[in-house]
């Protein structure tokens, strides 16, 4: 093709270009702690997917990795209530959310006349039909819009898209902390969902966190089920098709936020060394833990190497036998 | 966050508390002693609080 035939339109925001999506794991492929977690706050199963909920006192469930998926996908992520919260008091929330990393978001220019509006776009489906919130919230400064979508039919897998205004005064910082909130919500009292929906950021208040939400019913019905996946948040006003990425390239984004690893175990540091071990992907900071599930013996403890503490761990005491030893490495936001 | 102990730990390599052994959520944690950790922030936390005591190594 002649350089003169290129369209000028190609390089706009609204040309489809490739590494648009924000989400990582959107299509919930990967799953290095496992398939099935409880509903507690703070948990993960889909990697870079966990759950956020607030007093929740009845509420018995699971999040696993599903094959149910819609065309073009291999799996979803569920959420299925197995004893139900009998009812959804004022302060009590349930989301499912993904954290995004502040300088991955620099490209939204937020802070700033040039904003970007953004477009979240994802696949849904659940048991309970009705209107649930969605929202994005940004720390640094207090940000945060809403929205909601309906689901139409029961059981059935349906695609939605929603476009939120760039945030002309909340900047995000460039750096390694926490930048944004994606949220589902899939239940919300009313200290949490009063404020009506807005697309356009606002000042944070409580009352928007789930601003719109209506039903609650997944977290308060038995048996009852709701399931997303190709979830995607792009710069633009409009959706494009979901970004495949090869099963190695999500699960070298989610090592940058936990890894599961190695090393061989010794009896005697100073007659053998200090085993040391290198991460597959650098860390986005210093680990938050380590988690060590020791083949035979005990004693064993890790550090994170000094003074690169986000390249790797060695061994830093002893352990009675020599053995195995896998290493799981959480350095989540 | 269910913490219900907390030890640290010496390195054999640097004679230095570089790791904090505890039990959070029921789990067994090292839990590296750097600012900023959301582990190690929540535990300084409950010590600050009066609600945790930090054993020394053993």
């Amino acid at each position: 093709m002649a350089l003169s035939t290129i369209q000028n339109n190609s390089f706009a925001d609204t040309a489809v270009h490739g590494r648009r999506n924000l989400i990582i794991n959107g299509a919930m492929q990967v799953a290095q702690r496992g398939t099935s977690a409880a509903l507690t706050s703070g948990n993960f199963t889909l990697d870079r997917f966990l759950v956020l909920n607030s007093l929740l006192d009845n509420l018995v469930g699971t999040m696993t990795q599903d094959s149910d998926a819609p065309d073009g996908f291999g799996n979803s992520l569920k959420i299925t209530t197995t004893t139900a919260e009998t009812a959804i008091a004022a302060d009590e929330y349930f989301s499912v959310t993904q954290y995004i990393e502040a300088q991955n978001l620099q490209q939204l220019s937020f802070g700033s006349s040039a904003a970007k509006n953004i477009t979240f776009s994802f696949w849904i489906k659940s048991t309970q039909t009705g209107v649930f919130g969605v929202s994005l919230y940004t720390p640094d400064n207090a940000g945060i819009a809403n929205s909601t979508y309906t689901i139409s039919s029961a059981s059935t897998w349906e695609y939605k898209t929603i476009t939120f205004t760039g945030d002309t005064a909340r900047a995000i910082n460039n750096d390694n902390g926490l930048g944004m909130y994606v949220n589902f919500h899939l239940a919300a009292g009313t200290n949490f969902n009063s404020d009506p929906t807005d697309e356009t950021f606002e000042a944070y208040s409580a009352a928007k966190w789930a601003g719109g939400h209506v039903q609650n019913g997944v977290i308060t019905t038995a048996s009852a089920t709701w399931q997303t996946t190709g979830v995607q948040l792009e710069l633009g006003s409009q959706a494009t098709p979901f970004e495949h990425r090869s099963f190695g390239e999500e699960l070298s984004l989610c090592q940058r936020y936990y890894e599961v690893t190695g090393i061989l175990l010794v009896t005697n540091l100073a007659t053998m060394g200090f085993p040391a071990a290198t991460y597959m992907v650098e860390k986005r900071a210093t680990p938050n833990s380590f988690s060590l599930n020791i083949g035979s013996g005990s004693g064993a403890t890790v550090a994170a190497q000094s003074p690169s503490t986000k390249a790797g761990f060695y061994q830093s005491n002893v352990n009675t036998i020599h053995t195995n030893c896998e290493v799981r490495v959480d350095a989540e936001l | 966050m269910n913490i219900t102990s907390a030890q640290y730990v010496t390195c054999q390599l640097t004679n230095v508390d570089n790791i904090i052994r505890a039990i959070i959520d029921g789990e067994e944690l090292l839990i590296p002693v750097a600012v900023g950790g959301r582990y190690y922030e929540e535990i300084m936390r409950q010590v600050e609080a009066g609600e945790l005591t930090i054993a020394d190594a053993g």
